[in-house]
């Protein structure tokens, strides 16, 4: 895979491209977008902004949280709302206060900023979303629209999130039986959705590709691999357009992102099939046909043909609707 | 158990242990059980002197015992214990042979228990079961990130882990998706696509789960076959059967 600069997603993780105020990592069980958004986040304590951290299940990595320009807010149950059972309501939510979230989210973000060597700018890392979207998704939604506004006073700053798409609809408050998808609505909101994939599922994604219809195991040799995968990046703009750019990523060695473009267009070299041996060659038999032969069955006429090539009389039912007006009508061509 | 050191060279775990403060995640269906590793898990860290905690949601103490004993595995009392969660009352009258350590009534008195308890590898089998008594995911997913939190806590001077076995169908299919973006490591076993063999009992994918890549940790990915006998478990490459066998 070749090295392409004109990557969307390069220039979105390098911070070289500014219009990305909130950007959503999907991931599914069988590839995980953890080490993507910590290379990310890597990335931005590279190019000196501030990062603050939302913690809801795990810390990030310790050389991330260890850094003088990380603040964390942890939002994980303590041992003690373990013990006496106050972490979590009977129906198994977390019982998170969204508004104080919210308060001492901002004051982080005003503190870290202050350390930023990027006047103001900053990162949040919400890890993950699905706990909030459990609570209420529109709280949540609303929370993030409101991040979004802050990060957008700052060319730089970004808010970074990261959710489950395989069971997010299905775990997340239901709120009522005809929600859109948790999927449509973050992207209805966000400003870029990096969707990740395992490497494996590129073969699914060429033209030509065949299943024999037989389930597909849960994980296979190559799932979740923490150094690489793929991603489908889709980013929209502020005047409204939205670009779509699919991109393989990989964990180097200073755990870092490197973006590499994919061919997932499978096409076959005309040379190569023209140039291959005639396989009549060296046969024993004689498959060619003589003029004759070739002639003669020309000749043969086709017992239904003229029945096919004519017009087709149909005497309308009494429950038949007929259309004058023609189908393809509606066509610009 | 020199039948499980093939799979700890496989995964190049040289204790035959996953590491300290991680978390495994065991999935199985009908036809391939997970619960296989329990014996090795057992073993291994009987091997590196630390105690064991099971908490079956699946069978009683005895079935373990059995199982454990066929299989080579010298369990007592101090380095085992057993926690019953499928009935809760008063079993002070059983032999203390075959007596739970523990009931799992309430959750808040079960997790001060387990806070209470030396550093461990703490061994969740058939957690699927609270889904079939009524709980949902989120409840199920509340218990084992507590069981993690509890043991991450404990593992910060000494040995600890989290194993969490389940079944996976189509009703557990979600829990077990949210489980994978929370361990360590998957081993996923099922059984061979090719259809049943006498001579391999199934086979085993083991791959990272979400949180590995926060490890600097030198694990290799692995597709094992094996043949699971009455007192052993034999893993090999596959097609290597009539080698191994």
């Amino acid at each position: 895979m070749a090295m392409a600069t004109g990557l969307s997603i390069k220039r979105i993780a390098a911070h070289q491209q500014h219009s990305v105020p909130l950007l959503v990592l999907s991931e599914t069980a069988q590839q995980t977008a953890l080490s993507l958004m910590e290379a990310m986040v890597r990335e931005g304590l590279g190019h000196g902004l501030g990062v603050v951290v939302v913690c809801l299940e795990q810390l990030l990595s310790r050389d991330i949280m260890c850094q003088p320009a990380v603040a964390l807010v942890d939002c994980r149950p303590t041992m003690a709302q373990i013990g006496d059972g106050s972490a979590f309501l009977p129906n198994g939510t977390r019982q998170i206060d969204l508004a104080r979230l919210d308060r001492d989210v901002c004051s982080q973000i005003e503190r870290i900023s202050t350390v930023s060597k990027v006047s103001g700018g900053f990162v949040v890392v919400i890890d993950d979303l699905e706990p909030l979207l459990n609570i209420s998704r529109v709280d949540t939604l609303a929370l993030l629209r409101k991040f979004r506004s802050v990060a957008k006073q700052c060319q730089s700053s970004r808010i970074l999130a990261r959710y489950s798409r395989d069971t997010a609809d299905q775990r997340t408050d239901k709120g009522g039986p005809h929600l859109p998808l948790v999927s449509n609505v973050l992207r209805s909101i966000s400003d870029a959705v990096v969707d990740v994939y395992p490497m494996s599922v590129l073969g699914t994604w060429m033209p030509g590709w065949y299943s024999n219809g037989e389930p597909q195991p849960f994980v296979t040799l190559g799932d979740n691999d923490e150094r690489r995968g793929l991603l489908r990046l889709e980013h929209r703009r502020q005047s409204g357009k939205v670009g779509y750019e699919v991109a393989a990523f990989e964990i180097n060695e200073q755990q870092r992102p490197v973006f590499s473009a994919v061919k997932a267009v499978a096409t076959v070299e005309p040379s190569a099939v023209a140039a291959g041996p005639d396989p009549r060659q060296h046969l024993p038999f004689n498959l060619d046909l003589t003029d004759k032969q070739r002639q003669d069955r020309a000749d043969v006429e086709l017992a239904y043909l003229e029945a096919q090539a004519g017009e087709i009389h149909y005497q309308m039912a009494e429950e038949d609707d007929w259309d004058e007006d023609d189908p393809d009508d509606d066509l610009e061509i | 158990m020199a039948t499980y050191k093939s799979l700890s060279a496989s995964l190049n775990w040289p204790t035959g242990q996953p590491p300290s403060r991680t978390t495994t995640l065991i999935t199985g269906t009908l036809s391939a059980e997970g619960s296989i590793l329990i014996p090795h898990f057992t073993n291994t860290t009987f091997e590196a002197q630390t105690p064991v905690i099971l908490i079956s949601f699946r069978h009683t103490y005895n079935h373990y015992m059995h199982i454990m004993r066929k299989m080579g595995v010298h369990t007592n009392r101090h380095k085992l214990q057993f926690v019953n969660a499928l009935a809760t009352g008063d079993f002070s009258n059983l032999p203390p042979a075959t007596r739970p350590h523990f009931t799992l009534n309430e959750w808040p008195e079960f997790f001060q228990w387990l806070s209470e308890q030396k550093p461990s590898t703490v061994i969740l089998d058939g957690v699927c079961g609270l889904l079939d008594v009524g709980h949902n995911v989120d409840s199920v997913l509340q218990f084992i990130g507590s069981c993690q939190r509890i043991v991450e806590e404990k593992a910060k001077d000494e040995y600890a882990a989290l194993v969490v076995n389940v079944l996976l169908d189509e009703f557990s299919e979600l829990l077990v998706r949210s489980l994978v973006r929370r361990a360590h490591f998957l081993f996923s076993f099922e059984g061979l696509a090719s259809g049943a063999s006498s001579g391999v009992s199934g086979q085993l994918t083991v791959v990272p789960g979400h949180l590995l890549c926060q490890l600097q940790n030198a694990f290799s990915p692995a597709l094992l076959h094996y043949r699971v006998s009455d007192t052993s478990v034999q893993f090999f490459s596959p097609g290597q059967s009539s080698t191994v066998l």
